[in-house]
């Protein structure tokens, strides 16, 4: 196969499938004509806008803010490559840095410069993945010096260490019940990896883990994980080149999860926290200035106040099912965070300007007020719980 | 404050299809797609003070959708995981592999075996038809290693696609 053959196919895949796309099934289109109201101009047949507009910039939150977190924690936690085993699946949390960021002792097989970015692998854990000198490295810790730490599998018995300029640790660990395994062991000895970028379907299930290792070559795990008994089960596929035929159910003797393992900890008090406010304005960070690790949940309350100094807009809660709730534990130190949303029509309406933002912690307690002088907040701006990522 | 230079409701009528379908082939559904774009656009808007030439404003809104599919990716997972929990999968329709032709799906289903960098090359290249220094720009590279990382990928596609055979 010529590289000319594989560029005219990849051209023709890209245009079959961006054919499948109806234009006419997209959402509503963004109407950027609306601000101030006096200038809403009319549009010509085409759609387009002809006329030159009067743009008031909108200071309002950037929904991606990459800024780096501010805090490196300082007591000393067990070592994270933790089992905890249950006469069913067992439940193992991998991580080659403890709770705060000191490696457990992995060896470094190599160390390369590369890029990272927040990795998918979990919510409970800030991970990122890197990609350096041509390959995904996914996920990957940041570690107390100023580096990451990759584990290509969650048994791995090696790291590579990334070098990037930019990342801090948060450092706080938080418990979900619906997170996915990063990994999974079956009955059969297969070891199976969970996909990281685009799936396929089968039937009305997508593909979401290879496996290798077990009796089975081609064997992918289907978005079917049970764990209403003590043994968890997926449903499987097997793939025979392109083809894929429906595969047996499976049995899960290890799952693996990105780690650190979960840990207690009371909740913080309020005079335990200190509240900054970065990110253009839209992400709240929430410092554990005490010596011991705390715990916060849910959403913190958000006021505005205008520049008459009255409170014109509480922001609401964003959606609890694209922004799960969970417990957040922070180490000395550390942070947790929580991002301002914008309401997604925020174009079309009108956003006050305001002075200052009063925030109180989740679970109540004493008011900190920001100063937020760019803040343009509208109405329907909403706050989503705390979380272990302030990216 | 006036920005005669910059019609963003222009820019967006005019490339919002191809960048919804730029994005389709780095998140993997529609609706993620279509957020992406919109995304993308309205951090335009935001900072649009910041962009004195207006041929940028392109370039600018390539990178964000870029950087949102990368964003989106990360959430999905996560989401569709919670989604599970109540209710089906409201993701693309599982069919859509069956309406592209055997050899499509297989180069589509190849690409998404290699490491994300390079499906972002292979589809700016192929799909958006931009130059390596367009790429460059979108990806905040050096021209040379969209060029390394292109090569490389299309090897590595060669490689699945022979295997697949």
């Amino acid at each position: 196969m010529s590289n000319t053959d594989v560029e005219r196919l990849l051209r023709e895949a890209y245009r079959a499938r961006a054919e499948l796309l109806d234009p006419s099934a997209l959402g509503p289109a963004l109407d950027f004509s609306t601000t101030p109201p006096e200038s809403v101009l009319p549009t010509t047949a085409g759609g387009r806008v002809s006329h030159r507009h009067t743009w008031r910039l909108s200071l309002v939150a950037a929904v991606i803010a990459l800024l780096a977190a501010s805090v490196v924690a300082v007591i000393i936690f067990p070592r994270d490559r933790n089992d905890s085993a249950t006469s069913g699946t067992r439940v193992v949390y991998a991580a080659p840095v403890d709770f705060l960021g000191h490696p457990v002792g992995l060896p470094i097989a190599a160390t390369v410069s590369g890029e990272c970015q927040l990795s998918g692998v979990t919510l409970t854990v800030e991970v990122y993945w890197c990609y350096a000198e041509g390959a995904d490295y996914d996920p990957c810790w940041p570690d107390s010096d100023g580096g990451l730490l990759c584990l290509s599998a969650p048994w791995a018995t090696s790291v590579t260490r990334i070098v990037t300029p930019g990342i801090t640790r948060s450092g706080a660990v938080a418990t979900t019940d619906f997170d996915w395994p990063w990994g999974v062991e079956l009955t059969s000895g297969a070891q199976c990896i969970g996909l990281r970028t685009g799936r396929d379907s089968f039937g009305s299930q997508t593909i979401e883990y290879d496996c290798t290792g077990g009796p089975t070559p081609g064997l992918q795990l289907l978005h079917s994980l049970d764990r209403t008994t003590h043994q968890w089960t997926y449903q499987t596929v097997i793939r025979h080149g392109r083809d894929l035929v429906a595969g047996p159910m499976v049995t899960v003797t290890s799952a693996w999860f990105a780690g650190p393992a979960p840990i207690k900890a009371p909740e913080c008090a309020t005079s335990a926290l200190t509240v900054h406010l970065y990110g253009r304005g839209t992400i709240l960070a929430f410092v554990n200035n005490t010596s011991a690790p705390c715990r916060l949940r849910g959403y913190p309350q958000v006021a505005f106040i205008d520049n008459t100094g009255h409170e014109a807009i509480h922001a609401g809660h964003a959606s609890a099912r694209q922004w799960p709730v969970l417990d957040v534990v922070i180490p000395p130190g550390g942070s947790a965070y929580a991002r301002l949303q914008p309401a997604r029509d925020f174009m079309l309406r009108s956003c006050p300007a305001f002075k200052s933002l009063v925030v109180t912690p989740p679970g109540g307690g004493t008011s900190t007020t920001l100063s937020a002088p760019n803040a343009a907040l509208c109405a329907g701006t909403t706050i989503r719980p705390v979380t272990v990522s302030g990216r | 404050m006036d920005r005669p230079g910059v019609d963003i409701s222009a820019l967006y009528a005019a490339n919002r299809l191809s960048l919804v379908r730029l994005a389709l082939f780095l998140v993997d559904d529609t609706a993620s797609a279509e957020d992406v774009v919109q995304e993308a656009f309205l951090g335009l808007q935001r900072n649009l003070s910041m962009i004195r030439d207006p041929d940028a404003a392109l370039g600018y809104v390539r990178r964000s959708t870029i950087n949102a599919a990368r964003s989106a990716l990360r959430g999905r997972r996560n989401v569709r995981s919670i989604l599970a929990l109540a209710e089906p999968e409201s993701a693309e329709p599982a069919d859509t592999a069956a309406l592209l032709a055997a050899e499509h799906a297989g180069v589509l289903a190849a690409v998404r075996q290699l490491p994300r960098r390079d499906q972002e090359v292979l589809a700016l290249r192929y799909w958006s038809e931009l130059s390596e220094a367009e790429i460059a720009d979108a990806l905040g590279v050096s021209r040379g290693t969209v060029k390394s990382t292109a090569s490389r990928a299309l090897a590595k596609l060669t490689k699945i696609l022979e295997a697949q055979r």
